[in-house]
C-alpha cells in the first residue's frame, strides 16, 4: 500500500514549543539545577588502561578542609548490587581491585566547591600494579593476553529469537556474541556464480554533547531523589532501584530538557555513584563532568566488519556470511544490543537466500563503547553499502542498478518472523539519484558521484510507552510522557497529536516535564521511537479525553455522545453551540475540574521474530555524496551531499529536516576526520581543543535533506521515527563517491587524505606492473 | 577581591568579584544570567559567549575583572521588555535553527555581533564568523538560514 | 617585571589572557596576575624607517583592520586576517600567541617568514633583542615589548593554514625591485619545532623565472627543513608529500607582482 501525502507536506511545520525557552535562554537545564546545601563531588580517574589496584591512601584527601567524604570501591562494594550495564552488567559504580582502562573511575571526593574537591583528587594516593594493556581486537583475542575480566559478569544475554543465538561471555575477552542464520548459507556460497570477500574498518567517536554529563542527588530516610541529565529515567529509576535495594516507588527522578544526547545519555552511567555520595554524606550532592571527562566515559563502537557475499552472475544477491567484531571498550553499557543490531542490520534493505552472521563484542582496555545515533546501523551500513559498490563494479553493474534489483519490497519481510520494510526504498533510491543527478552524470577527473541506502529497524525491542494527558476545563492541555527532550523537538510532535484530536491550537499545550513519581512510564528515549510508540500512546490518551469530554457533554445535554462534536472548545448538538468551559463551571464549580485520559502502546515479545519481538519499522537513509578529489594530496572534498529519509508521515516537516541534517554531518565528520584516536594505550585528542568536530566550515557548497513520506509506519496517521536516519548511509555513500571519482576503494574509516594518497599510490604501482 | 563597575543588558552594576572568577561563573551563579551555557570550559565551542562592548567573547575564558567599564550584553538582554523577540531571535526560531538549544545563545550573540559589523553579509564571512561555534544538533545548514534571514529582516527594518 | 620579581609565589603575565585562564583550569597555581591592558604603546603599530613596529599588545584583529599595514605590507594583512575565529582574533595578541609557545600557535611562522626581531626587557639585563628563530630563549620572567619586522615593503609573504593539524607553514619572498633575492619557508604545527629554510638566490630571479622552477624550489625548501612529526594525525612520510606539494603550488602561482604583494 503506497500513500504519497503530498497535500499535507506544505502546513506540515510546526512552531516548537520550547523555541521561546531557548532562544530568550530561559530554559533550565540539569547543568542550571541547585538545592540548598549542596556540595560538590569530583572523581578521581585511572591512569593506567589495565592495572590492579592494590591500595588507595585517602587519608590526607579526607583531611583537607572543606572535603565532607571520599569514596572508594570498597564502599562500593558494599552496594547490593553494586554493577550496571544492558544485559550483562559488568561495570562498577567505582573500580572494585582493578582498572580496565584510561578514565576508569577510581574515587570521588565530596567537598564545600569544585575547586577544593579537584585539590582533594591530587592527595589521594593509589597504588597500582600495571598489567599488560589490550588495545585492540586483535590483541584482546590473542590466546596469550590476559582477562580483563576474571570472573564472570552478572545479569544476562538479551533473550532473542527465531534463527538466533545470544551468548553471554562465550570466551576470552569477548562480553557477547549474537548469532543469525537462515538458509543455508555455505551451501549457496559454494553455489554461487561469485563470491567476494571483504573487510571494513569502523571508527571510534564521541558523541560531544554540549550539555556535560551532570547530576545532582538527595537521598533521605529509605527515599533516593535525582535530577539528571539523562535520556532514560525509568530505566534509570529501575536501576537505582536494583542496585540500592530500594523498592522503585521509592526513587525518583527527574529529567529536564537535555543539551545533546545523541545516545551519550541513555542507560546507567555516573548516576549510582552520585546517589551513593548523597547517601553518605547526608547531603545533597552535585556531579558534573567535563567535557574532558566526557571524551572519557563513553564512545561510538569500532568495528571490523568481514562480509562473504555470494551474487550470480546477472547481480541478483544470494547469500552473505559475516563475521563482525565491534570493540566494546572495558565496560558492557549497551554493547551486547549493539552487536545483535549490527549483526541482525548486515543484510541491509535487500533479499537473499540464506544468511549467516556471527556477531561478538569484544572487550579492550579503552572507553567504553555505548549507545550512539544509528546503534549498529551505521557500522552495518558502512560496511554493506561499500561492499554493494565495490561487488557491483567488479562484476559490471551499474551500481543504482545493483541495488533496484534486489531491494525487499514494501510487504516483504525484512527477515522470516520479522515485519516487511515499510518504505518504498526503491522510490527513495530514485529520488536519490534524481537529485544527484547520479544517472548519465559528466565525467570529470578526481570528480565522482557515490549512492548509499541505509538502514535500521526502528521502535526498539518490546518496547513500550505510556502516556497520559490532562486538560483543564479552559482547553489547555497538559502532555505526560517520559520521552525525554533532547532536541529532537519530542514535545512539540507528542503535544501537536494530542492538539490535533481535542482540535485545539498547539499553543495550547504544554508538554509537562519528567518526573517519574508523576509522568507515565516508558522504556528510553532512543531507537527513534518516540514518534511512533509514544505518539501511540498520546493518539490514546487524547481520545480518551475526548470521550469523556462528550460523555459529559452528553450527559449533560440529555443526547447520545455521536450525536455531538467538539470543536475548538465547543460543543456542537446539531445546529446549536455550546461553550464548554461554561458547561464545566456551571457543574463542577469555580474550581472547574481536570480531565485525564490515559494511553499506552506495547510492542509485544515474540519468539518467531529473530529478535524476540517484530521491529515496529524500518528507516532507511538514502545518501549520495559528490566529492572531488585531489590526487597530489589525496584530500576528499564533498561538494554537495544529499540525504533523504521516510518519516512515514511527517507530524513536525521542519524539525524532520533539522534531524537528517544533524545526523548527516555528524556522519560526514567521523567519514572524512572525526575520531577519538588512541596512541598507544592513551587517548590522544580526547579533549575539545584537540578533538576536531564538523563546523559551519565544513558544510558542503551543496547540502540538500528530502523528506519521503509514504504513510506506512505505525505511528499517528503512518508516521514513523527518523532520528537516526541521517547517520546511516553517510560514510558508504562518500567511500563509494570516492571510488567513483578515482577508482581505489577505502574501507577504512575516517576517509583521510593520506589514506587516499596510499590507495593512488597503490592504485599506480599495480598499473605500472601490469 | 576586585571591584568592578560595568553594565549588563543595559544595567548599570557594580560587584566585587574573586580574581580568578570567570566571566561565565560570575554571570550565572551571581548575576543569575543562566543564558550563558558551559559545555567546553576551554573557549573552543563558543557555548558561553556574550558580547563584550560589542565584542564576542567566551565567558569561560575571560575573568571577571577583564569587564570593569565595559558593556554586556548576554541573551536575556535581546528580547524587548514586552517579550517581543529580537529579529535575530524570531529568524532562529522561523529557520528551526536550534534543537537541544545549548549552544544557542552563543550563536545568536555571535550572530549579533557579525551583523553589527557586517549587517549584509555573504555566505563566506558568515561561515568564517560562526566557524567559532559548535552546534552537535542542527548540521547548520538552517542556521546558515537564520543568519541570512536576521540580515534581510534587520535591513528592512533599519530606518 | 618589578611585580614579577616581587611576587611571592608563582607569577604570570596576562595580555589577551586566553592561555593564562586555560593553564589556570588545568591546575597550574598562578598566585599573582600582572595585567598587561594598561600600558601603553603595547597596542600601537608604528613605521620607522623600513621597520614594521608591533607592540605585543596587538590584537590579531588589530593587524588585519590596521590601515597601515594594508598599505606596507598587505600579504601580512591578508596572511593573518583568518587566523583562528574572531573571538581569538579579537582577544588575543601577538605578544600572547607568541610567548604561549605552543607548535599550534601560528604568529612564531610569521615572524620566522618575515625575519622578525623581538624586543625584551629582562629582569637582570634590561633591553634585549633576539631573532625570531631563537623564541625560546625568552624566559618565562621576560617581558616581551615589540616585534620588529625589518624590511616590510621588500617583503611578500603567504600562509598556510588549512591544512591543521597535519601542517602550518608560511613562504615569504624578500624582493628587490622586479626579482626575488631570497625564499623562505617557515613551519610549525606537523614539525616538534618551529623551523625554517631558506633559498638565497644569488642572482636574482624573476617572479616568472621561479614559477617555472617551482618543483626544484620547492624540493630545496622542504628537504632542508628538519623532518616533520610522526604522530597519530599523520605520518612524517605523508607530511613531507604534502608540504612539497602545497609549496610548489605556491611557488607555481608566483605573481609576477612586486614587493608588498600576495607571493
Amino acid at each position: 500500500m503506497r500513500k504519497m501525502l503530498e497535500a499535507d507536506v506544505k502546513n506540515a511545520s510546526l512552531e516548537r514549543l520550547d523555541g521561546k525557552q531557548k532562544l530568550t535562554g530561559k530554559v533550565r537545564y540539569t547543568s542550571d539545577f541547585k538545592l540548598p546545601g549542596m556540595l560538590h563531588a569530583k572523581v578521581l580517574r585511572s591512569p593506567h588502561a589495565h592495572a590492579r589496584i592494590r591500595s588507595i591512601d585517602s587519608r590526607r584527601a579526607r583531611a583537607l578542609g572543606g572535603v565532607l567524604a571520599v569514596i572508594t570501591g570498597a564502599d562500593i562494594a558494599t552496594l547490593p548490587d553494586p554493577f550496571y550495564g544492558v544485559g550483562i552488567r559488568d561495570q562498577p559504580v567505582l573500580a572494585i581491585g582493578k582498572v580496565r582502562y584510561i578514565g576508569d573511575m577510581v574515587a570521588a571526593v565530596v567537598a564545600v566547591d569544585e575547586a577544593t574537591a579537584c585539590r582533594a583528587l591530587d592527595l589521594i594516593a593509589v597504588d597500582y600494579e600495571r598489567l599488560p594493556a589490550l588495545m585492540s581486537i586483535e590483541d584482546a583475542l590473542d590466546p596469550s593476553a590476559p582477562d580483563i575480566f576474571e570472573e564472570p559478569s552478572g545479569g544476562s544475554p538479551l533473550i532473542v529469537g527465531e534463527g538466533a543465538q545470544s551468548l553471554k561471555e562465550p570466551r576470552k575477552n569477548t562480553l557477547y556474541e549474537f548469532q543469525y542464520a537462515r538458509g543455508d548459507a555455505e551451501a549457496e556460497l559454494a553455489a554461487a556464480d561469485h563470491v567476494f570477500t571483504d573487510t571494513f574498518h569502523f571508527s571510534r567517536i564521541h558523541h560531544f554533547h554540549l550539555e556535560p554529563y551532570v547530576n545532582v542527588a538527595r537521598a533521605e530516610e529509605g527515599r533516593i531523589e535525582i535530577w539528571s541529565c539523562n535520556q532514560d529515567p525509568f530505566i534509570l529509576r529501575n536501576d537505582l532501584s536494583r542496585m540500592f535495594g530500594f523498592p522503585l516507588h521509592n526513587v525518583r527522578v527527574h529529567t529536564a530538557m537535555v543539551g545533546g544526547g545523541f545516545g551519550a545519555k541513555s542507560y546507567c552511567k555516573m548516576e549510582p555513584l552520585v546517589v551513593f555520595l548523597a547517601m553518605r554524606t547526608g547531603r545533597p550532592v552535585r556531579l558534573c563532568l567535563t567535557m574532558d571527562e566526557a571524551f572519557h566515559t563513553l564512545t561510538k563502537h569500532v568495528a571490523v566488519l568481514t562480509l562473504t557475499t555470494g551474487v550470480s552472475r546477472d547481480g541478483i544477491l544470494i547469500a552473505r556470511k559475516s563475521d563482525i567484531r565491534l570493540d566494546g571498550g572495558a565496560y558492557s553499557d549497551a554493547s551486547v544490543s549493539t552487536t545483535i543490531k549490527t549483526g541482525y542490520r548486515i543484510t541491509g534493505p535487500y533479499r537473499w537466500k540464506a544468511v549467516s552472521t556471527v556477531a561478538s563484542s569484544v572487550r579492550t582496555n579503552s572507553v567504553p563503547g555505548g549507545s550512539f545515533r544509528g546503534f549498529g546501523g551505521t557500522q552495518s551500513s558502512f560496511a554493506s553499502e561499500s561492499q554493494m559498490d565495490m561487488i557491483a563494479r567488479r562484476i559490471g553493474i551499474d551500481p543504482l542498478e545493483f541495488r533496484r534489483r534486489n531491494l525487499l519490497s514494501p510487504h516483504e519481510p525484512f527477515a522470516p518472523g520479522d515485519t516487511a520494510i515499510d518504505s518504498d526504498v526503491e522510490l527513495g533510491l530514485l529520488r536519490l539519484a534524481e537529485k544527484v543527478g547520479y544517472v548519465d552524470r559528466p565525467r570529470v577527473p578526481g570528480r565522482g558521484i557515490g549512492l548509499s541506502i541505509g538502514l535500521k529497524d526502528g521502535g526498539g525491542t518490546g518496547n513500550q510507552a505510556q502516556a497520559a494527558i490532562k486538560v483543564t476545563d479552559s482547553g489547555d492541555i497538559i502532555v505526560q510522557a517520559a520521552a525525554v527532550e533532547i532536541g529532537q523537538g519530542v514535545g512539540t510532535v507528542l503535544g501537536s497529536i494530542a492538539a490535533n484530536i481535542l482540535d485545539r491550537p498547539l499553543s495550547a499545550v504544554r508538554y509537562a516535564e519528567i518526573d517519574t513519581d508523576h509522568t507515565p512510564l516508558d522504556t528510553g528515549t532512543h531507537v527513534s521511537f518516540a514518534t511512533t510508540v509514544s505518539g501511540r500512546a498520546i493518539e490514546e490518551s487524547a481520545y480518551d479525553v475526548k470521550r469523556q469530554i462528550l460523555q459529559f457533554a452528553a450527559d449533560r445535554l440529555d443526547c447520545t455522545p455521536d450525536q455531538l462534536t467538539l470543536s475548538d472548545w465547543t460543543i456542537r448538538l446539531g445546529n446549536r453551540s455550546h461553550d464548554l468551559r461554561s458547561m464545566l463551571r456551571d457543574y463542577y464549580g469555580p474550581v472547574g475540574t481536570e480531565f485525564v485520559g490515559r494511553g499506552s502502546m506495547k510492542i509485544p515479545y515474540d519468539t518467531a521474530a529473530p529478535l524476540g519481538s517484530k521491529n515496529l519499522f524500518w528507516m532507511p537513509c538514502w545518501s549520495a555524496a559528490e566529492v572531488d578529489v585531489d590526487t597530489d594530496t589525496g584530500q576528499v572534498s564533498v561538494l554537495r551531499l544529499v540525504v533523504g529519509a521516510d518519516a512515514g508521515r511527517a507530524l513536525n516537516l521542519a524539525a524532520c529536516h533539522g534531524q537528517i541534517e544533524g545526523a548527516a554531518l555528524q556522519a560526514l565528520g567521523q567519514s572524512l576526520f572525526e575520531e577519538l584516536v588512541y596512541s598507544g594505550d592513551v587517548p590522544a585528542n580526547a579533549d575539545p581543543a584537540t578533538y576536531r568536530v564538523p563546523l559551519v566550515s565544513d558544510l558542503p557548497v551543496s547540502f540538500e535533506s528530502f523528506v519521503e513520506q509514504h504513510g506506512m509506519g505505525p505511528g499517528p496517521n503512518g508516521a514513523k521515527g527518523i532520528g537516526e536516519s541521517g547517520m546511516l548511509g553517510i560514510a558508504a555513500a562518500i567511500a563509494n563517491a570516492v571510488e567513483d571519482a578515482v577508482g581505489v576503494r577505502i574501507t577504512k574509516l575516517p576517509i583521510t587524505a593520506e589514506r587516499v594518497l596510499d590507495a593512488l599510490d597503490e592504485k599506480r604501482k599495480a598499473a605500472l606492473a601490469s | 577581591m576586585v571591584d568592578v563597575t560595568f553594565c549588563v543588558n543595559g544595567r548599570e552594576m557594580s560587584a566585587n568579584v574573586a580574581s580568578n572568577k570567570t566571566l561565565a561563573d560570575f554571570l550565572r551563579d551571581d548575576l543569575y544570567l543562566t543564558g550563558c551555557r558551559i559545555a567546553c570550559d576551554g573557549g573552543v565551542c563558543g557555548a558561553c559567549t556574550v558580547l563584550v562592548d560589542g565584542s564576542p567573547v567566551a565567558a569561560c575564558s575571560t575573568f571577571a575583572f577583564e569587564i570593569d567599564k565595559s558593556s554586556i550584553e548576554t541573551i536575556e538582554g535581546l528580547a524587548a521588555p514586552d517579550g517581543n523577540l529580537h529579529p535575530i531571535q524570531q529568524a532562529f526560531l522561523k529557520s528551526d535553527a536550534f534543537q537541544c538549544g545549548f549552544c544557542t545563545s552563543g550563536f545568536i550573540l555571535s550572530v549579533k555581533a557579525l551583523l553589527e559589523m557586517h549587517p549584509s553579509p555573504d555566505d563566506r564571512t558568515i561561515r568564517d564568523w560562526l566557524k567559532g561555534n559548535i552546534c552537535r544538533c542542527t548540521g547548520y545548514k538552517s542556521i546558515m538560514d537564520a543568519t541570512r534571514l536576521a540580515s534581510a529582516m534587520m535591513l528592512e527594518a533599519a530606518p | 617585571m618589578a611585580l614579577f620579581a616581587a611576587s611571592a609565589g608563582a607569577a604570570s603575565y596576562m595580555s589577551g589572557g586566553i592561555d593564562l585562564i586555560n593553564r589556570m583550569k588545568s591546575g597550574c597555581t598562578i598566585d599573582d596576575v600582572i595585567h598587561l591592558g594598561a600600558i601603553p604603546d603595547r597596542r600601537s603599530i608604528d613605521l620607522s624607517g623600513d621597520y614594521l613596529s608591533l607592540g605585543a599588545g596587538v590584537t590579531h584583529d588589530a593587524i588585519a583592520k590596521s590601515g597601515l599595514i594594508r598599505d606596507c605590507a598587505p600579504s601580512l594583512c591578508d596572511a593573518w586576517s583568518p587566523v583562528a575565529n574572531i573571538r581569538v582574533r579579537m582577544k588575543g595578541t601577538v605578544g600572547g600567541n607568541l610567548m604561549a609557545r605552543d607548535l599550534s600557535y601560528d604568529f612564531p611562522i610569521v615572524a620566522i617568514a618575515l625575519g622578525a626581531t623581538f624586543e625584551f626587557v629582562t629582569a637582570t639585563s634590561g633591553l634585549k633583542q633576539i631573532g625570531a628563530e631563537d623564541l625560546d630563549q625568552i624566559e618565562k620572567s621576560d617581558l616581551l615589548t615589540r616585534i620588529r619586522i625589518p624590511g616590510i615593503a621588500m617583503q611578500s609573504m603567504t600562509l598556510e593554514l588549512g591544512w591543521k593539524p597535519h601542517l602550518a607553514f608560511a613562504l615569504s619572498f624578500l624582493h628587490e625591485g622586479n626579482y626575488v633575492r631570497r625564499i623562505r619557508l617557515s613551519a610549525g604545527s606537523g614539525f616538534d619545532r618551529f623551523c625554517c629554510s631558506n633559498i638565497h638566490l644569488d642572482t636574482p630571479l624573476t617572479a616568472t623565472s621561479i614559477q617555472a622552477r617551482w618543483s626544484e624550489f620547492a624540493d630545496r625548501l622542504v628537504s632542508d627543513l628538519p623532518t616533520p612529526a610522526e604522530d597519530w594525525k599523520a605520518t612524517a612520510n605523508y607530511r613531507r608529500r604534502l608540504l612539497m606539494t602545497l609549496v610548489g603550488r605556491k611557488l607555481a602561482v608566483l605573481s609576477a607582482q612586486g614587493a608588498g604583494s600576495n607571493g
